[in-house]
């Protein structure tokens, strides 16, 4: 037997794909025939159905987006909520030494990450040379995702853009 | 000597030329204009400008373009100068004996074809950029990498803000049809509302490529107008209140939620609308490769070479198509008026669609402003919200909370141009 030769539909056992899709499609059963055959001139019935289903299909595809965002947000809220728990009932870490005061006006108050202690002066002195007196330096940090590239290429491309 | 300098003169590109080619030459300065002196939309109206220049004036080498029997003016078409083989064979597989009765089908043909030499201008390849639809889902991708769905996550709702958005889409589609134009026809015009123009430029070229200098011109111009266009109506649908609303600040999204949001948004709009496929998933290729922080030099290459070259081949190709055989047509005055309308509609049902959540949701409302922002001129349209909020409050903040409506937006326009695609290209 030739098995190049596709069923016929009509005779065919129809899979649970083809039992399904009737329910699938169910919000966007106002018309499934004009759905998929939309003539080249449609009439203005025809367009008002068409343009309809549309949006319901784009409601459909964002409401599920949002819905999934929805509970995916919600776990991650718990979660977050359950390790604050966590790190507040842990016995606190003594806390680190301080890192010495920098020679420039401009006084350290916390140093975040190992900065040796040049590195931190030299900090210290270009805020003092650039900002003045007044300010201080209150934490310093690793980049560890070492995002600046995407934020210069984000920021270079949205500059672009000109608000009038 | 007279005769022969006047054989030469017909050599020329000058005796070439044709007076709609010099009214292409007046659009082009004002599109140069608009870009240059204005700075609306620079980026892409110069390379679309200049495009139009080189269409516009008798050329050898750059493209082939001409009138087909049906009236369609084809552009980027290049010949390929080969022989047939004579070692031609039918069919490359052994021959199965058919069981008696069964019906006879023919093996395939196969013939092999030497070719000698292609033969096109330098537009008829690049532009097949496009005709292969190529570049937008490429550009989406560096759209993905420069995108932060961060406030999107952190305030899901305003998903449906980016969906309402979409109305002007679809009344635009009925518009266009009360005009004249066939339905494919105008899915193209009414993308336009979309305020994407590498979905534009993708749903066009599939549908009505006859349209598609027009469409991506209005596209674009419009996208550069936004802040001119929308204020008035956000204004117009919003009370002095309403543009006072503060909206919380929005709760930090760790970096697996931003990974698990780029796979389930591309499963779930593949799986809806598998012909918006490849836009979908270039977009979150380009976001997830930005999101996982481990993939620094695709993303660089993602945010900037990719995108910068892509933009410069798309801009010139579509303005290529600009010839003034096709352009100066009723129909790209029709469509400019349609893009315009399309793009109003799209703007106040955002406003709408959020005015309306406030009544629904009172306890934690939003400011309507950001509505507009579900077109997803990215990121003009959030600024656009901001600027206009600032009016009022100067110490209301939108951009951000703007910015999920906006990406949301783009999401939403490519879902439609999946279901134009998916119920009219068949």
């Amino acid at each position: 037997m030739n098995t190049s030769v596709p069923p016929d539909p009509a005779t065919a056992p129809r899979s649970w794909r083809r039992r399904l899709a009737p329910l699938l499609l169910c919000p966007l059963a106002l018309a499934p025939s004009r759905l998929l055959a939309l003539p080249e001139h449609p009439k203005l019935g025809e367009s008002i159905v068409y343009q309809f289903n549309g949006l319901v299909v784009v409601f459909i595809a964002l409401g599920m987006i949002w819905v999934m965002m929805e509970i995916m947000g919600a776990v991650f809220r718990r979660v977050a909520v359950n390790q604050a728990a966590r790190a507040a009932a842990a016995p606190k870490i003594a806390a680190p030494e301080p890192v010495a005061p920098a020679p420039a006006p401009a006084a350290a108050a916390v140093a975040t990450d190992d900065v040796d202690p040049a590195t931190y002066a030299a900090i210290v002195a270009a805020v003092y040379c650039t900002l003045g007196k007044g300010h201080r330096v209150v934490g310093v940090t690793s980049v560890v995702d070492a995002r600046d590239w995407s934020r210069e290429g984000r920021r270079d491309h949205f500059s672009s853009h000109r608000v009038r | 000597m007279l005769s022969g300098l006047l054989d030469f003169f017909q050599t020329t590109g000058f005796a070439l030329i044709t007076w709609k080619m010099v009214i292409m030459w007046a659009v082009v300065v004002v599109l140069l204009w608009l870009a240059i002196a204005k700075g609306f939309e620079p980026l892409l109206l110069i390379p679309i400008a200049f495009g139009a220049l080189i269409a516009n004036i008798p050329t050898r080498g750059v493209i082939t373009a001409g009138m087909r029997p049906d009236g369609v003016y084809e552009t980027a078409t290049f010949k390929i100068e080969g022989e047939i083989l004579p070692n031609t064979t039918h069919g490359n597989a052994p021959a199965v004996p058919a069981a008696p009765g069964a019906p006879h089908t023919p093996a395939p043909v196969r013939q092999t074809l030497k070719v000698d030499r292609i033969v096109g201008g330098l537009f008829d390849f690049i532009s097949q950029g496009i005709k292969l639809e190529l570049f937008p889902p490429l550009i989406f991708l560096g759209v993905g990498a420069l995108t932060d769905f961060g406030p999107l996550i952190a305030l899901p709702r305003t998903l449906l803000l980016g969906a309402a958005a979409q109305f002007g889409l679809f009344v635009t589609f009925m518009g266009a049809g009360l005009m004249g134009f066939t339905s494919k026809q105008a899915a193209s015009i009414g993308i336009i509302g979309g305020a994407d123009g590498p979905t534009a430029i993708f749903l066009t070229n599939k549908l009505a490529p006859e349209l598609l200098g027009a469409v991506a011109v209005a596209a674009y111009s419009y996208m550069s107008l936004v802040p001119l266009i929308q204020p008035p109506i956000m204004r117009l649908l919003t009370t002095d209140k309403e543009r006072r609303i503060r909206m919380k600040s929005l709760r930090p999204v760790s970096k697996l939620e931003k990974l698990i949001f780029a796979i389930l948004v591309m499963m779930i709009c593949i799986l809806l609308v598998p012909d918006a496929a490849a836009l979908i998933a270039m977009l979150m290729l380009g976001n997830f490769l930005r999101e996982c922080a481990v993939t620094e030099r695709l993303v660089k290459a993602s945010q900037n070479e990719i995108i910068n070259i892509l933009t410069i081949f798309l801009g010139t190709s579509v303005g290529i198509t600009m010839a003034a055989e096709s352009f100066l047509a009723p129909s790209t005055l029709k469509i400019i008026v349609l893009g315009v309308v399309a793009f109003g509609c799209s703007t106040a049902a955002g406003v709408l669609a959020a005015k309306l959540m406030n009544v629904l949701s009172p306890n934690t409302p939003i400011n309507p402003l950001i509505g507009s922002a579900g077109v997803s001129a990215v990121p003009m349209a959030a600024r656009v919200s901001h600027v206009e909020g600032q009016k009022y409050d100067k110490g209301n903040y939108l951009l951000m909370p703007a910015m999920g409506p906006n990406v949301a937006g783009v999401i939403g326009t490519a879902v439609a141009a999946g279901y134009f695609l998916s119920t009219l290209s068949h």
